[in-house]
């Protein structure tokens, strides 16, 4: 006869379980009266050994750009391998905001609207330099990126560099895309950024539109195509 | 710690205006480009000491970004 009883957990086994699994809690609370916020937490908390938190962290980091990567067509001072995203002894803030805004730009490159705006913040606002439009939460922002992705079906994204900063980031990059009228255009730019709670609370773009209407105006479409992604934007 | 400076084109006063709003209070440096060009650069400069001066902010690497970009962003170690 066999006799099996339950033993007790100790306290060190759990300890051990966490440090070898890791533990991710990740909550929020909101206290608001009138629809204004009187209280607002944001928890995401790793608990794991510095090994384990390692291993995850590199299996889960984007890719480093590398020089292939970058458009054959740009000029030789341009294709250059981005440097190093952040300098050392950075805040952890800052390498956060970096990883965030690598996912924005691979959402972006890989037409991935749901997971774009997963990467938004419940107030997200969205500002260019362009035109007075300004996007406010997420489902803006899907509905913008679903119109650039209608008028520009190739749109992409190069990244050239990344400047993360506690809670701030630039992304400099260079996009190209057909128009329908198969009017191949480029234009370089940048993105700031601004984190909060872990996910990107706002952005303001900024983009050469001369460099991108030089080829167009040439074929006197340029005006009708500059309308389009203003208004989009 | 690296200094970030970000230098923009001067062709792009409304970025660097909003670039040293957003970014004054970090360890990013933002400049405004205010080099000559290489013409007018000949033209002026005549002596050797200021020919030295000259050879030492010149970047070419940065000019070269600069024609094609409305910023550039530049990374000087160890300050």
């Amino acid at each position: 006869m066999i006799l099996e009883r339950e033993r007790a957990t100790q306290p060190v086994e759990v300890l051990d379980r966490v440090l070898d699994k890791g533990i991710v809690i990740d909550a929020w609370l909101r206290v608001s009266v009138g629809g204004i916020d009187l209280l607002r937490v944001d928890a995401h908390v790793v608990v794991a050994s510095i090994e384990t938190y390692l291993k995850y962290t590199e299996a889960v980091s984007p890719p480093e750009p590398t020089e292939a990567s970058l458009p054959s067509a740009a000029p030789p001072a341009l294709r250059t391998v981005p440097r190093r995203r952040t300098a050392p002894g950075v805040h952890p803030a800052a390498v956060g905001a970096a990883r965030l805004a690598h996912a924005a730009i691979r959402a972006w490159n890989g037409r991935d609207i749901h997971g774009y705006g997963a990467l938004l913040n419940d107030d997200y606002v969205g500002e260019t330099h362009a035109v007075p439009i300004t996007l406010y939460g997420r489902g803006a922002a899907r509905r913008a990126m679903r119109m650039k992705f209608a008028l520009f079906p190739d749109l992409k994204f190069d990244v050239h560099d990344v400047v993360a900063t506690g809670d701030e980031t630039l992304v400099s990059w260079v996009a190209t895309a057909t128009t329908r009228g198969h009017e191949r255009v480029r234009v370089s730019g940048c993105t700031v950024g601004r984190m909060r709670g872990g996910k990107i609370g706002h952005t303001w773009c900024y983009w050469d539109a001369r460099e991108m209407l030089a080829p167009l105006r040439a074929r006197s479409h340029g005006s009708h195509t500059l309308h389009c992604v203003a208004a989009t934007s | 710690m690296d200094r970030i400076l970000c230098i923009v084109s001067r062709q792009h006063p409304e970025l660097f205006a909003y670039l040293q709003h957003r970014f004054k209070d970090s360890m990013v440096s933002v400049i405004l480009d205010r080099r000559m060009t290489a013409r007018r650069r000949r033209e002026i400069v005549a002596d050797a000491e200021e020919r030295r001066r000259d050879e030492r902010r010149r970047r070419p690497d940065v000019d070269a970004d600069l024609l094609h970009h409305s910023h550039v962003i530049v990374r000087l170690p160890g300050l």
